[in-house]
């Protein structure tokens, strides 16, 4: 089953083009790892098939159900984590909070503000997973992590659906299906 | 001296138009209904300082007033974006404390404003340092509870219980101030943690409405100090006009006369909400939430503190108008929910657009209030 469907995508941020004629089709099941030098549009990407932003030409069709986590994971940080967390699953349309991946349970009385970097990933991917979306979009979900952390996001994407953006080559080899390699080099 | 000078400068500018904006819109907040209405009734501002020395209770409710109208805002010259780095920076601290001082009395100009022109230079003296050690040491209380609670009660009794001689007052806040903002320095960063989260997974609408009220309640106090001197101020000059010239025709009076301070007090709300809601934008467009929802929530969060704030003056109001308790709280109420309204969907307008600025949502707020006075005596 097709979750992801995009034919002739294409973006231009101010006069740079981003993105040209780009066709991308993930069926369910799929992990695909965009790999790529720095402004080579993998984020650009995720946006436009997360619905972030829209393409400037092209179809897009995705799936409805979707967990989408950003490379800078913006929390607000007048927030518990909990709170957000109910903020969440509220717009996802939960009714209560399943248990949390990523020891995020442990981190959830806790303020936005008081977090780390690295938590604060832990607490954008939990977010993302919340629900058990059709299809995952992460960018750069290893960035900051622990060594436990990313074991366990490793493990979790092997029974995922995802798009997904990464610098880090051990990361995509462990858990791609198909890797779109537009470095240079 | 020079590299003090210096160095007092380099705090000014780093902390400085963070506080003064703030500043700024309390000062306005605060004036503008002050000079109006209480210029028309006659009241000037020895009367009010020798009312407080009379009654305890004016004095308690003038400083309480006041104390919690500016606390929020100069709290932001301890907490500001680059304070931390300042503080890593180990400045000297009496330039540090001057620059501290000074900043604080900047926010205070509308409190010193009142006792230089009703009392002593030595009462005004001492009311300025009053005031900024009270709110200096309240902000490090909540982190130690001992010795800066211990302190602020003290500070307190000396000035609102004792009403001591102006000499006495100005001595004891003046040794207190340097503590004080020393404490408030080291304490500030130090955030208490929240025992109980406040939400639980519901509908979109519901959960965005929250998600706004809780940015206003734990980040904006000093706009909702705003919102609420805006009004204060403006009901009791309406109560004191009213009360002066009592007419048979009250309810577009007072819906006229409210019609600024209610504005006022939506309008300081619509910047950080919008804040709020770009922050969330990934989110809601990646979770396809309706429109409908995002819009109302935010519409909601706009017109909470400025409608419930009309409920309470309707409460006040309706001692010195011909009218029922219910009847001006439901007036004020839904008058209060239009402005909200009108000014929230003008800030939103502007967002949309790409050349939007402070200036040109002022200049739409500004005019929303005088339609809206305008409207309110023609009816």
């Amino acid at each position: 089953m097709v979750i992801v469907d995009a034919r002739g995508i294409q973006k231009s941020l101010g006069r740079r083009s981003v993105l040209r004629d780009i066709d991308l089709r993930i069926v369910r099941g799929e992990r695909v790892v965009l790999l790529g030098d720095n402004g080579s549009g993998k984020s650009t990407l995720l946006h436009i098939v997360a619905a972030v932003i829209e393409p400037d030409a092209g179809t897009l069709q995705v799936c409805q159900s979707l967990g989408f986590a950003p490379e800078k994971p913006d929390i607000p940080e007048h927030l518990l984590v909990s709170e957000w967390l109910d903020l969440v699953a509220s717009l996802k349309g939960l009714k209560r909070i399943p248990a949390l991946p990523f020891g995020v349970h442990e981190l959830a009385a806790q303020r936005v503000s008081a977090l780390s970097f690295g938590q604060r990933m832990r607490v954008s991917l939990a977010s993302a997973w919340l629900g058990d979306p059709e299809l995952l979009v992460l960018d750069e979900p290893s960035n900051g992590l622990d060594a436990a952390s990313q074991a366990e996001l490793t493990e979790r994407l092997r029974g995922s659906s995802a798009l997904i953006a990464t610098h880090d080559r051990h990361f995509a080899a462990a858990i791609a299906t198909r890797v779109i390699d537009s470095s240079r080099s | 001296m020079a590299r003090s000078c210096a160095l007092v400068t380099q705090v000014w500018r780093v902390l400085a138009r963070p506080v003064m904006r703030r500043a700024l819109a309390l000062a306005i907040a605060v004036a503008i209904p002050a000079f109006v209405l209480s210029a028309g009734n006659g009241l000037r501002a020895a009367d009010v300082i020798a009312w407080s020395h009379r009654s305890a209770l004016v004095r308690c409710g003038l400083w309480a007033g006041w104390l919690v109208l500016s606390g929020p805002v100069l709290r932001i010259a301890f907490v500001a974006p680059g304070s931390v780095s300042l503080r890593a920076l180990r400045l000297p601290q009496t330039p540090l404390l001057l620059s501290l001082i000074t900043l604080c009395a900047a926010v205070e100009l509308p409190w010193l404003a009142l006792f230089a022109r009703g009392a002593s230079p030595i009462e005004t003296w001492s009311a300025l340092t009053g005031a900024i050690s009270i709110s200096a040491l309240s902000i490090s209380a909540r982190a130690r509870p001992r010795g800066s609670a211990l302190a602020l009660l003290a500070l307190l009794t000396l000035i609102l219980a004792c009403d001591p001689p102006a000499l006495v007052g100005a001595v004891s806040s003046t040794l207190a101030l340097p503590i004080a903002l020393h404490a408030a320095q080291r304490d500030a960063l130090e955030q208490p943690a929240l025992r109980f989260k406040l939400t639980r997974p519901s509908v979109a609408l519901t959960a965005l409405y929250t998600f706004h009220l809780l940015r206003l309640l734990r980040v904006e106090r000093s706009r909702l100090s705003s919102a609420f001197g805006a009004v204060a101020v403006g009901s009791a000059g309406l109560l004191l006009s009213l009360r002066n010239e009592p007419s048979e025709r009250s309810l577009p009076r007072v819906l006229a006369v409210l019609a600024l301070p209610l504005t006022v007090a939506a309008a300081v709300s619509v910047a950080p909400l919008l804040d709020n809601e770009r922050r969330l934008q990934a989110l809601l467009r990646s979770l396809r939430v309706r429109q409908s929802s995002i819009i109302l929530a935010f519409l909601l969060a706009v017109a909470t503190p400025s409608s419930a704030l009309a409920a309470a003056s309707g409460v006040v109001v309706s001692a010195g108008a011909p009218l029922g308790i219910s009847a001006s709280c439901g007036a004020l109420f839904t008058w209060a929910l239009a402005l909200a309204g009108a000014v929230g969907l003008w800030g939103r307008y502007l967002e949309q657009r790409s050349q939007r600025s402070a200036g040109t949502f002022v200049a739409g707020v500004t005019l929303i209030a005088l339609l809206a006075t305008a409207g309110a005596y023609g009816w």
